[in-house]
């Protein structure tokens, strides 16, 4: 195949980068909106009658069987102060203030508000926080490893933990009277509220409820139901006479569950998790062999020049060898040369006669001298 | 030379450098721009700019302590020119010129009177090369400069007073001296008695062609007349901006009890019917199909409003000359129909109805009523009046007005509350004992203060169509009768029931009772105070049951 690297690795990243950003919104969470189980039950918080008398602390504290307050409940100097939900205060009503010199007050009870698609439940990575059917958030503690993931995710800022606890701490929060409800009973502070501020039933029920009396009274209420559709519609539902970030309530939530928020990018996860590996994989294969036929080349050339160098040097060896056998030869042939001249030189001596031994050479003959 | 230790000084020292021109400019960044409230008595002077240049911003200017500043010393003609005994209350000149004229004039005798008291050795205002001390970009806050109402008892003090003469001969009383009508053919001022008007029908919140606006027409007439008074030492109305224009001030004007009426030819009633009256913007409907009219009772309306502009907002005229049966561009395209009952105007029928309904002593039942959709309401409460319709077109004004006081007549019942051994004195609710004792409603007591609460009140008194309407308002969802059923017949002891929106029983109760406190403002007992109403019960009796 006559594919290049570089072909290749820009197909790959094509192929994962249209796969990284396709669209995947929250089509995990089933359906597109969830309006919440049918059935479920919700609270309407009516603002107007509230009258701050802390009955519904009071017995969320007995219902539960929670340590007593430092202050009574029927210490009602505690309104003074914005309190939030505690590890031994699952609810709590707060007082604000209206109008222009604020001659008005309101009172406000706030607690888990048992969102539909909740993002405590969705933060939770071990299932400890689970929507019941009921409409109930309910939380497991025995399942619950104490990472407190919940306590960032909910926009309410409602769980509480139990900090002072060494052993088994809990996450602390409203549970809607869940045992209670199972029964058919109410939730111990819709019980409890003298004013009938909060009333308990089917959340569509309650929603119709809240819409008819908005009609029926237009200059009581404003027009909007807190919790209808905030973060994706909460069970617990509020009207109200003054508009509700007056009254300490968010209203730059949007109408989008946490789940939505967060599903897009989590449904990249699978396929990141799936193709990069893969991709790295093979960038790294390609370069370790790209690294191994450097390596192989380059040990075959460093052969190469060393055998070349071998043979090079023994062809000079060879070389030197012949130069010195020859001279050896030379020299030898030289000696036997002389040897046999002086032999010839005494052996014509010996012929002549001792006559004069001044002078080996005769006239006219030179010593050979090489 | 560059070294490690080098490096993170300089690194320190531009991290320091950078940190206190932040906070230097966060705490100095907003002096440009003050935000104040205008007190009554700041004039804007603000000219229009000459060619596309960078404009200086408007001038604040302080009428009233300019004023204060120069009593004394000085009076109105040190900055205003006279002109037939009257100041022209504009500044040094008799009109407005150019802008460089204007300008000029400002500039030079402004800075002018500021130079000579300051020579004089007093603290006066800025001078020349302090131009932004005028120039002051401010971020108003608003005003707290508040409209007078011209109420009845005010003119009534106007009329009444010997010093103020008529300006027309003819005139028996002294309205001439502030009432006048404008012929637009020989364009004068001319006086016709009997046809006195509210001077901002014509005279609008701005100035129209050369009809001056309310404020300037206002402070010509009124300021001049004040003046004139008080420089003739006679106790005359304020001559400075506050006097008229500050909350405060205006509570200090004196208010006369039953101020007698007007005398300006109205009626006493009036029969209300759109197709009685010749009118071009009729409906084209035949006589018959028309609603029954209305009798209208003039005369208490009159002596339940502060002045004849509640109702006659643009006109003496009759409501349908502008507002006809289908709307038109006079009345803003408001329908005769809306005009009258539109819940939400102030200055329909129904709509102020709607607003004594807030009031202390009615809200306590009223806003335990819910809002009645427009298919629920009765027609029959106002119109009444039954006849045979072509023969009502062909009365005469004075005959309707008659049929309208029979009608009225007849509706005048007074307003009586029942004999008191009708009213039950003492109830014991004791049907929910649990945690608290029995209530001991002091039932007769409460109904006789309601009721005195309501007793003067008219109005009250023709709709509240029998003696037993007032039981209505806490015996509720039940024809009006001296035997109501009792709560617990609707409303069930257990809470919570969403089938049909009712509150349990505990939930109507203290619905019921804290709602009308909380609205009539009583203080006692408060809502929390459970033992203010009904007693704690002791522990043991409550685990008997």
């Amino acid at each position: 195949m006559g594919i290049t690297r570089r072909k290749f690795l820009g197909w790959m990243g094509a192929a994962t980068g249209a796969a990284t950003f396709a669209d995947r919104r929250g089509h995990a969470a089933s359906g597109k909106h969830f309006k919440g189980y049918p059935g479920s039950f919700g609270v309407l918080h009516d603002i107007t009658k509230c009258i701050g008398c802390r009955k519904c602390e009071e017995a969320c504290n007995q219902v539960n069987a929670l340590p007593g307050p430092e202050k009574r409940f029927d210490d009602l100097s505690v309104l003074n102060d914005t309190r939030r939900t505690g590890k031994s205060e699952f609810t709590v009503v707060n007082r604000f203030y209206s109008g222009s010199d604020r001659q008005k007050k309101w009172f406000v009870k706030m607690q888990c508000n048992h969102c539909l698609e909740p993002a405590c439940a969705s933060a939770c990575f071990v299932k400890a926080l689970q929507k019941n059917k009921s409409g109930a958030v309910v939380y497991d503690a025995s399942l619950c490893v104490g990472c407190r993931y919940c306590m960032v995710a909910c926009p309410f800022n409602i769980p509480a933990y139990e900090y002072d606890e060494p052993l088994t701490p809990r996450v602390m929060k409203c549970t809607m009277c869940h045992p209670l409800v199972e029964k058919g009973q109410l939730p111990g502070c819709v019980e409890a509220c003298p004013k009938e501020a909060l009333i308990f039933g089917p959340r569509e029920k309650l929603l119709k409820i809240a819409e008819r009396r908005i009609q029926k009274y237009p200059n009581r209420y404003i027009d909007h139901i807190y919790g209808e559709r905030e973060m994706g519609g909460t069970s617990w539902l509020y009207i109200s006479p003054v508009s509700y970030n007056k009254l300490g309530m968010r209203e730059d939530l949007g109408i989008t569950s946490a789940q939505q928020l967060t599903a897009g990018p989590l449904s990249a996860v699978p396929i990141i998790v799936g193709l990069w590996p893969l991709l790295l994989t093979g960038i790294y294969a390609i370069s370790r062999h790209k690294e191994k036929i450097a390596e192989e080349e380059r040990v075959s050339a460093v052969a190469r020049t060393a055998s070349a160098a071998d043979e090079e040097l023994k062809k000079k060896l060879s070389e030197l060898k012949q130069k010195m056998t020859k001279e050896k030869e030379d020299a030898v042939s030289r000696e036997v040369k002389k040897a046999l001249e002086e032999a010839r030189k005494e052996a014509e001596e010996k012929d002549d006669g001792p006559d004069d031994e001044s002078g080996d050479a005769s006239p006219g003959e030179k010593p050979e001298q090489e | 030379m560059l070294n490690a230790s080098s490096f993170r000084n300089r690194g320190v020292f531009i991290l320091s450098v950078f940190l206190l021109v932040t906070l230097f400019s966060l705490v100095n960044g907003h002096s440009e721009a003050e935000t104040e409230k205008n007190p009554p008595g700041t004039i804007m002077i603000d000219l229009p700019a000459m060619d596309d240049e960078n404009q200086m911003p408007a001038v604040r200017f302080f009428h009233d302590r300019h004023e204060h500043a120069l009593k004394g010393r000085k009076d109105c003609s040190a900055c205003h020119l006279q002109k037939d005994n009257r100041f022209i209350f504009k500044f040094k000149r008799m009109e407005g010129g150019t802008v460089e004229t204007d300008m000029d004039i400002y500039h030079t005798n402004c800075i002018g009177c500021h130079k000579e008291i300051a020579d004089a050795g007093k603290p006066a205002g800025p001078v020349t090369g302090e131009c932004r001390l005028c120039h002051k970009r401010i971020i108003e806050a608003g005003s707290s400069w508040t409209k007078l109402s011209f109420s009845r008892s005010l003119h009534y003090r106007h009329e009444s007073s010997a010093l103020i003469k008529p300006a027309d001969g003819s005139d028996i009383a002294n309205c001439s001296a502030c009432h006048h009508k404008y012929n637009k053919d020989t364009r004068e001022l001319y006086y016709q008695k009997g046809e006195e008007e509210s001077c901002v029908y014509c005279h609008k919140s701005s100035s129209v062609d050369n009809v001056r606006s309310m404020r300037n027409a206002a402070h010509d007439s009124c300021v001049n007349c004040h003046q004139k008074m008080a420089s003739d030492n006679q106790k005359s109305g304020p001559v400075n901006c506050l006097g008229c224009h500050d909350a405060e001030e205006q509570k200090k004007i004196k208010v006369i009890d039953n101020v007698p009426r007007l005398k300006r030819n109205q009626p006493d009633t009036v029969l209300l019917s759109h197709w009685t009256a010749e009118s071009k913007e009729g409906a084209g409907l035949p006589v018959s199909a028309h609603v029954n009219p209305v009798p209208f009772n003039h005369a208490v309306h009159e002596a339940n409003t502060s002045n004849c502009k509640t109702c006659h907002h643009a006109s003496l005229d009759r409501c349908g000359t502008c507002h006809s049966s289908l709307g038109s561009d006079k009345g803003h395209f408001i329908t005769l129909e809306q005009s009258m009952h539109d819940g939400r105007s102030e200055k329909s029928c129904v709509g102020c109805h709607n607003r004594k309904k807030t009031l202390k002593n009615c809200a306590g039942c009223h806003a335990l009523i819910p809002a009645k959709r427009a298919e629920d309401l009765s027609c029959r409460a106002c119109h009444s009046v039954a006849g045979e319709p072509s023969k009502i077109k062909e009365l005469s004004k004075k005959e309707k007005a008659a049929l309208a006081g029979k009608a009225l007549d007849k509706k005048k019942r007074g307003h009586h509350l029942l004999a008191d051994e009708k009213i039950p004195d003492k109830i014991s609710i004791g049907i929910m004992k649990d945690q608290y004792e029995a209530v001991d409603f002091p039932h007769r007591q409460i109904v006789k203060k309601l009721f005195s609460g309501i007793k003067e009140s008219q109005m009250a008194g023709y709709f509240h169509e029998s003696e037993t309407t007032l039981c209505a308002a806490c015996h509720h969802n039940t024809a009006p009768t001296v035997t109501p059923p009792a709560c617990v017949q609707c409303h069930r002891k257990n809470t919570g029931n969403v089938q049909n929106e009712r509150p349990g029983l505990m939930g109507a109760y203290h619905g019921q009772c804290i709602t009308c406190h909380q609205k009539m403002d009583i203080k006692e007992p408060a809502a929390t105070d459970c033992a203010g109403c009904h007693k704690k019960r002791a522990a043991a009796a409550v685990d008997e049951g």
